[in-house]
């Protein structure tokens, strides 16, 4: 007598294959976590038919998506500021399954593939660390990085299974929005990509899904279900109606962004980088590499902009309270730790920066001026021996544009005070950006700004336009609610100051 | 009566589990049980038309449960040959190892009187060559491996679901040999049109575990035996000798299952009986016990466990005889329970000498033919042997660039470490290029000796027979020679993997002369490094 067995398995009932083209539209670093003789930082290729391919791993996209969704569901407060995580129930674990350690729960949903790119070059870069007080170099803190460049392309493929007892529409739209933040720009990938690096985009997609309860399907998924969908599907720009569904899941996010274009007239930016050549001048500003322009572009990189406002930032806020620790950690709260080694001495838990920043091209600047220059002694008044040098800047010209873009995750008022002083110090020309400040190079002039606040209620907009040297035009929301921000900092900062309020301040933070 | 010889090819691993070891272990018997093949036959049977899985059905019965046909285990083959289980009175010197030109002394002939000790011979079957008084000892290889369970919902090992266990399973490649006793001419054509292709063997079928094949099956003829030689007749002085080929089950008179001399030879005497022959009390015994079970698929539940005489049990009788009809019936038949699958085979008078020589069988080498490559296999050696070059001239740019700084690089005075970096600046930048050229280390050389600030801040690093480090980089880079430009990378051999395939990686090939700027380049690289760090902080 036969008996039926019971097996304790998922019971698939259906299988949805997605795949997409993802674009890198900044340099991004996608590390093996190792370092070689070369580089401090090389990056994770496969070698596997002699090239040296890129090499996307299906843990670092799925993490990736896994992160964006639970911020989307939840909101930045619940994940990124308190270092909560979305809850058993939410479609960011029936999704992408519980996090290691965690018992209960069950596994991902999500089989995300490693994906192989295609690239043209490596392209370099260096770094330094800055002394926060001194502003110069610090001591053994130059590294270089390796970066795949702007263009690089890799092949998406993930597949989604649904289980007998899932809402498959429920997993179809948390898999959708998730992915919507390839297509965005909302998803940034690699290290460093608060300050830039790894904004990458997805355009199109293609979507099949398979019923398994349906011979038809069944046997086209065990036939084709391992073909590429390129041979079978066109593409589709709309996510909503690749999955379809009609909506995707609500934005519980909250954030304030600042978008604008300053210029560079009278100034120029040197953000420094070696001449590669006998032809090259001995200091060239940061290029990189953009598809169908080997020399590269000039770009404001987000390291650069960031290290400069977090400079300005706690000089503001030490200005105002004149307490170093307490400024610190406001500091820090924004601009995340800054210096692990001592988080870890201290067992102090490092944090990441909540501000992003993107990095943008200098559009219309003066590329081909090399200056020559000469160091004078200060006592002879006399050129220096060997102390001839020459740059080739990125020079502005009245066509210039800088173009800024930041944003803080789950911001509070006192917070974008800050940021909005800070903003205040670039407009003015008074925060210069890049190196030889002190020859006046890296001063902007505020065009034109645009503030968002954006929470789950209510999306605010300002814009301020600059309509003569000396006047201003903000339009959108009450500018008087711009005031209360700095109004916040400074009463938060009065309060930081107040020792009656330290016990507090501190529990608080 | 009729018997199908078969060849059982192993695929994969199989997992014929056994009642020994540790709760989380699954050991493997050595062999494939015949109940193990029966239950393989049976599914296969039951997929032919017009066919029922009932235990009333006559023709079921008769072909798979009443023993009319007997599913004999299926040994390893050593030689070409079935092999057999060793005779648990075989033993060999204690301190001898299993090796070519080693004695094993049958104690069922006789007992050395010497102070020697002995112990059982530890390999589980053999083959004899009856003539060169030699026999062929084997062990079944194994296959270790331990495996995590999973809770199939959570995709993870859990608390509750996490154990580790481990598999001893018959290691896949290995070739097993096997019977099926017919006693009726019809079953055995009903039995060989199912021995054919693929069949799924023993525990984790869908795990990676239990693909073998079947190949070679044939009918025996009239003069088979399972103990391989022909019966020589009776041994002098009329002393029997009986082999258990198989593990044996038998019932005590209390109804339980025992071991011991007397419940064998009551089952011996119960099978002779229609001959008329009674056994007198062994002479000598040499008998083991094991728990058996199994697993019944069709009830999905574990066989009764129970204890029988090991195979290999060996019972010695004084002063009896036994007809041919006797021995062929014993023999034929078998005794004890569970004989249709392959329990309770006998041999009579088997391995009757005192002394046997052991020979360890040489694997047979198969040397073919020098076969071509493919285009596709030609790439992935070249692939392999660019991969091994590579390797080879990493460790050399280590090695050399240590020897350099060590042995030829004078430092009197600490090095400027901002020259130095320009240098590796511009070296690192060509190194990304898909070509990387010398031509940059020279334009840089050149640069620096028509600056004489710069120019005096390199000659401060120096080499050891005076000339300056500048002018030892320039004179890298113009080296052309195959052996001048392999000098500073310590390459005296321009071959130095070895060929895979026929296929070389040869340094001096057209298609690795790219890997000289490379090779150089990071040679330079490594050295200057090491030169800014022994020169310390300026």
């Amino acid at each position: 007598m036969m008996t039926a067995r019971k097996y304790n398995c998922r019971e698939i009932v259906e299988r949805w294959i997605i795949e997409g083209q993802l674009h890198l539209e900044t340099p991004a670093h996608l590390g093996s976590g190792d370092s070689d003789e070369l580089t401090d930082m090389p990056l994770l290729v496969d070698d596997v038919e002699g090239t040296k391919r890129p090499l996307l791993t299906g843990a670092t996209l799925a993490g990736a998506l896994r992160a964006y969704l639970g911020e989307w569901e939840c909101g930045y407060d619940t994940v990124a500021r308190h270092g909560a995580r979305p809850g058993k129930n939410s479609l960011t674990v029936k999704l992408f399954g519980v996090l290691s350690g965690e018992d209960d729960g069950e596994q991902s949903r999500l089989i995300v593939e490693d994906a192989l790119g295609e690239a043209t070059k490596m392209e370099r870069r260096q770094g330094v660390g800055i002394d926060r007080q001194s502003r110069t170099a610090k001591h053994q803190r130059l590294y270089d990085t390796l970066l795949w460049p702007t263009g690089t392309t890799f092949k998406l493929r993930l597949e989604l299974l649904v289980n007998k007892d899932d809402d498959s529409a429920e997993l179809r739209q948390a898999l959708a929005t998730a992915l919507q933040g390839l297509s965005n720009g909302g998803i940034t990938l690699g290290m460093r990509k608060r300050r830039g690096f790894g904004r990458v985009c997805v355009k199109e997609w293609r979507v099949r899904g398979y019923d398994l309860c349906m011979p038809g399907d069944l046997f086209d998924w065990i036939e084709q279900g391992a073909a590429p969908l390129s041979d079978q599907l066109a593409l589709c720009t709309d996510i909503k109606q690749a999955f379809n569904i009609k909506e995707l899941l609500q934005d519980k996010r909250a954030w304030f962004s600042v978008e604008g274009g300053f210029s560079l007239n009278q100034s120029s930016l040197l953000i420094r980088t070696e001449g590669l050549s006998s032809s090259d001048p001995d200091m060239k500003h940061l290029h990189a590499h953009r598809p169908g322009n080997p020399s590269g572009v000039p770009v404001l990189s987000g390291t650069s902009l960031t290290g400069a406002l977090r400079a300005r930032a706690f000089k503001v806020v030490n200005t105002l309270t004149n307490a170093d620790t307490k400024t610190l950690s406001l500091t820090e709260s924004i601009f995340g730790s800054e210096d692990k080694e001592i988080d870890r001495k201290n067992k102090k838990r490092s944090k990441a920066s909540r501000l992003h920043v993107r990095e943008h091209v200098i559009k219309y600047a003066g590329t081909d001026l090399v200056q020559h220059r000469v160091s004078i002694d200060r006592f002879t008044g006399g050129a220096l021996p060997t102390a001839l040098f020459n740059q080739q800047a990125a020079i502005g010209l009245p066509e210039t544009v800088v173009t800024l873009s930041l944003w803080l995750r789950a911001p509070e008022n006192h917070e974008i005070g800050l940021l909005l002083l800070l903003m205040k110090d670039l407009w003015t020309s008074d925060l210069p950006l890049g190196g030889e400040s002190s020859v006046g190079r890296g001063r902007l002039q505020g065009k034109q700004l645009t503030l968002g606040y954006h929470t789950v209620e209510e999306t605010k907009q300002w814009n301020i336009t600059a309509v003569s040297n000396d006047a201003l035009e903000i339009s959108g929301e009450p500018q008087r609610e711009l005031e209360v921000f700095v109004d916040a900092l400074q009463e938060k900062l009065q309060k930081m100051t107040d020792p009656l309020d330290d016990k507090e301040s501190s529990d608080e933070r | 009566m009729k018997v199908l010889s078969y060849q059982v090819v192993l695929d994969e691993p199989v997992l014929a589990s056994s009642l020994d070891g540790d709760p989380n272990d699954a050991e493997s018997y050595p062999y494939l049980p015949g109940s193990l093949l029966r239950g393989a036959l049976i599914r296969r049977y039951r997929q032919t038309p017009n066919t029922r899985l009932d235990a009333t059905d006559d023709d079921f019965r008769r072909l798979f449960l009443d023993s009319t046909c007997r599913f004999l285990n299926a040994y390893p083959m050593l030689d070409g040959y079935r092999s057999l289980p060793v005779p648990r009175s075989w033993h060999l010197k204690k301190a001898d190892e299993v090796e070519t030109d080693r004695t094993i002394q049958d104690f069922a002939v006789d007992e050395p009187q010497d102070n020697e000790q002995y112990r059982l011979l530890p390999r589980p079957f053999c083959w004899l060559d009856a003539n060169a008084e030699q026999v062929m000892v084997l062990a079944p290889d194994k296959q270790f491996q331990v495996h995590t369970q999973r809770n199939a919902k959570k995709g993870r090992a859990t608390e509750d679901e996490g154990a580790v266990f481990r598999y001893a399973a018959l290691a896949e490649g290995q070739r097993f040999a096997a019977a099926i006793l017919c006693d009726h001419d019809a079953d055995a054509a009903t039995l060989q049109a199912l021995l054919s292709d693929e069949l799924l063997l023993g525990g984790s079928r869908t795990g990676g575990y239990g693909r073998a094949r079947i190949e070679n099956v044939y009918e025996e003829d009239m003069n088979w035996r399972e103990a391989g030689m022909a019966y020589e007749g009776e041994l002098d002085d009329g002393i029997l000798t009986i082999t258990l080929l198989s593990p044996a089950l038998l019932r005590a008179n209390h109804g339980c299952h025992a071991v011991s001399p007397q419940v064998l030879t009551e089952a011996l005497d119960a099978c002779l009986k229609s001959s008329g022959i009674t056994l007198p009390e062994p002479h000598k015994a040499f008998l083991a016990a094991e728990p058996v079970g199994g697993f019944n698929r069709t009830w999905n539940l574990p066989l009764t466990q129970a204890l029988a005489c090991v195979a290999g049990s060996v019972l010695v009788y004084l002063n009896t005889r036994l007809s041919d009809t006797a021995r062929q019936q014993l023999e034929n038949h078998g005794i004890g329970e569970r004989r249709a699958e392959g329990f309770g085979r006998v041999a009579v008078n088997w391995a009757g000498q005192e002394q046997w020589t052991i020979r360890i069988p040489i694997p047979p080498v198969n040397i073919e033919s020098e076969q071509p490559l493919s285009d596709a296999g030609r790439r992935l050696i070249k692939t392999m042997q660019q991969r091994r070059l590579r390797r080879k001239l990493d460790e050399q740019v280590l090695i050399r660039s240590q020897r350099l700084i060590n042995n030829n690089i004078k430092l009197p005075h600490k090095p400027d470490k901002t020259q130095i970096a320009r240098l590796r600046s511009r070296i690192k930048a060509e190194l990304l290029k898909a070509e990387p050229d010398l031509n940059c280390v020279t334009e840089f050389c050149l640069e620096v000796e028509n600056r004489s600030s710069a120019r005096s801040k390199w000659d401060r690093m120096q080499m050891s027979d005076g000339s300056t480090l500048l002018k030892w980089l320039r004179e890298q880079c113009s080296q052309t020679q195959p052996e001048q430009w392999r000098k500073p990378l310590g390459l005296s051999d321009p071959q130095i993997v070895s060929p895979i395939g026929g296929v070389n990686a040869n340094i001096d090939d057209e298609a690795y002369a790219a890997l000289r700027s490379e090779y150089l380049l990071r040679l330079f690289d490594a050295l200057l490094a090491r030169i800014m760090k022994q020169g310390g902080n300026e």
